[in-house]
């Protein structure tokens, strides 16, 4: 039952109810209480349920509107605080039953409408309330209370008391549903978020051990291609000269010139490959390919490994390339000659310093451009974290930490 | 294919080396070890199947199944890790060379005659690395050394016997002998003077890996 339909059927019953107090009143005048009060009321009341029904009008047609459903809401508003003033001012002994319809807008509200309208209805059914309250208590300018015999005063409570807590039983069911409903909407949200970041971190680790794959396949190639032709060039080379040295001794120095640049040629192409992918990292793990990597660095390193051991190629690919970027960053900003990094196991992570004692920068500006953001990406993609702490003068020291679990440690 | 060709082309030339055969692939090498009981088997590290560390792990099988067979081991990998994982069995009759100066043919003569003798060979340019990484690290004892003594040291972790370091550096064999006490003492390391063994020690302590 969607929201509409739920307001109707409660605009219906409540008409239904008012109606039957209507006749209630037609019939006490007729039988009991002859009194013109008694038509008075029965006028008034049956006025307040065809204003009740009038608010099922906003809410026809096909395409309700939140203003529309405010409107019915009004229509039933209007209505039920009228009877409670009038009924109460005419048969005062009432008064605790009108109570409820004095209140009831205030209960319905929370389900139709915003809460910027239902302060509005809150406030004008308390006023409506108290005045019912003064009006039940502090005066019987009818005097029906005196003249209505008590079989009929406590009829009329036993009568309509129940049917309106009904209403109001059913406003309650209502409003619980709708919070259940909004409940499970915000889990079902939640849910779906929690399984979009699972998602994304996975296909995170995909990306990068893919773009890891292909380095490799790179690597090899290198390898096994460009750097033995150009060790074969250089053999070659040798045995030419070896052919000239007695019978063109003129042409040796030139031969020995070629087989030095092949063989630069050669270091090239192999410092390349292993910028690319060393495959001592893979082979060996971590601790030798970081003693690699210092060994190749321009600026001087100081090294404090301890012997991790072996993790999955994503961790060891993360922290190697972090290392190699650091590394890298320092050599290139620092303007001092000396960087420190440390390797080592802390509990269930494993975690990399690389410190120096240089310019510094300004982190907000700096970060884009020293590939930091990088350096976040790799290790968030195999959930680990970075810390760059840096000041103009102070050096800069970049850490990272991984969480490594028992089963993702495969000591070689 | 291309250096095995040049090695091949290289090797003939020389008097008292003769080529076996030659093969592409880990368990062809095996075999032909079996078939033609060489004296010295010269690899590279990486070849089929997989491409990753068939050399190593043929020697390693070689130490059980054929004991008196040396390796030389060709490669274009620099980093030590590579020559520590052949000796870790053991580093007599075992060689490490770098492809890049492998057309030097004294030096590789020299490699495999020092191999096939029972003893070990490390390219230089290995020690090197080693011996600076070494220094690099945090709790370097390395640095107690005097430049003679770390001379002596890199000497051997080559391989090299007291008296052939003894010629390469111009002193007297007594001379060595004193400083390898020195070294070996201020290094904290066991005075075990047999020459494989010794090759090992030093390596292992260079790479900063406990015995």
């Amino acid at each position: 039952m969607n929201q509409t339909d739920q307001l109707r059927v409660l605009i219906v019953f409540d008409g239904v109810i008012t109606a039957l107090a209507s006749l209630f009143a037609l019939a006490a005048h007729v039988w009991v209480i002859r009194s013109p009060y008694m038509v008075v009321l029965a006028i008034l009341v049956g006025a307040s349920s065809v204003v009740m029904f009038a608010g099922l009008r906003p809410l026809s047609g096909d395409y309700v509107t939140a203003d529309d459903v405010a409107a019915a809401l009004w229509w039933l508003a209007i209505a039920n605080w009228s009877i409670s003033l009038a009924v109460t001012a005419i048969a005062t002994f009432a008064w605790p039953l009108l109570m409820l319809s004095a209140l009831l807008p205030s209960a319905v509200g929370p389900s139709f409408v915003s809460p910027a309208r239902q302060r509005v209805f809150v406030i004008i059914s308390t006023c409506v309330a108290a005045t019912n309250v003064l009006l039940g208590l502090l005066q019987d300018a009818s005097g029906l209370s005196g003249d209505a015999p008590a079989w009929v005063r406590r009829l009329v409570l036993i009568l309509f008391a129940p049917m309106l807590l009904g209403v109001f039983a059913l406003v309650a069911v209502y409003n619980s549903d709708r919070v259940n409903a909004a409940l499970e909407d915000a889990q079902r949200a939640q849910d779906e978020v929690a399984g979009h970041a699972r998602e994304l971190e996975l296909s995170r680790g995909r990306v990068v051990a893919a773009a890891d794959r292909e380095r490799q396949r790179i690597e090899r190639n290198l390898h096994d291609g460009a750097q033995q032709r150009l060790i074969a060039l250089a053999m070659r080379l040798s045995r030419v000269r070896e052919h000239v040295a007695a019978s063109s001794p003129h042409l040796v120095s030139e031969l020995d010139s070629l087989r030095a640049e092949v063989r630069a040629t050669h270091d090239e192409v192999r410092q390349l490959a292993h910028g690319v992918y060393p495959p001592v990292l893979s082979e060996h793990g971590l601790v030798e390919a970081v003693r690699s990597v210092a060994d190749r660095s321009p600026i001087e390193v100081r090294l404090d490994l301890e012997h991790v051991g072996r993790f999955d190629t994503a961790i060891e690919s993360a922290v190697y390339f972090c290392c190699v970027e650091a590394l890298q960053n320092a050599a290139k900003h620092s303007q001092v000659g000396l960087v420190h990094l440390r390797l080592y196991r802390a509990d269930d992570q494993i975690c990399f310093t690389v410190a120096d004692d240089g310019i510094g920068f300004s982190l907000p500006d700096a970060q884009p451009a020293l590939g930091l953001v990088g350096l976040h990406d790799r290790l968030g993609a195999i959930g680990g974290e970075l810390n760059v702490s840096s000041a103009p003068g102070r050096g800069t020291t970049i850490t990272g930490r991984v969480g490594v679990t028992t089963s993702s440690a495969s000591d070689a | 294919m291309l250096v095995r060709e040049g090695l091949v082309s290289i090797l003939s030339g020389v008097e008292h080396i003769q080529l076996c055969t030659s093969c592409s692939s880990m368990p062809e090498l095996l075999e032909a070890v079996d078939q033609h009981l060489p004296d010295i088997v010269l690899t590279d590290i990486r070849m089929p199947p997989d491409h990753s560390d068939e050399g190593i792990r043929a020697a390693r099988q070689l130490r059980v199944t054929r004991p008196t067979v040396g390796v030389v081991v060709l490669s274009q990998f620099v980093e030590p890790a590579y020559a520590l994982a052949l000796l870790e069995d053991g580093a007599q009759g075992r060689g490490y060379l770098l492809k890049d100066r492998v057309d030097e043919v004294g030096r590789l003569v020299r490699a495999i005659d020092t191999v096939a003798a029972g003893g070990s060979f490390i390219d230089d340019e290995i020690v090197d690395a080693l011996v600076r990484s070494r220094s690099r690290m945090v709790d370097s004892s390395i640095t107690q050394l005097s430049q003679r003594e770390l001379e002596v040291l890199s000497e051997m972790a080559t391989g090299a016997t007291n008296s052939v370091i003894a010629e390469t550096l111009f002193v007297s064999e007594h001379a060595v002998e004193k400083h390898s006490n020195a070294i070996f003492s201020k290094l904290g390391l066991s005075e075990d003077q047999e020459v494989n063994r010794r090759v090992k020690a030093v390596l292992m302590f260079l790479a900063g890996r406990s015995q």
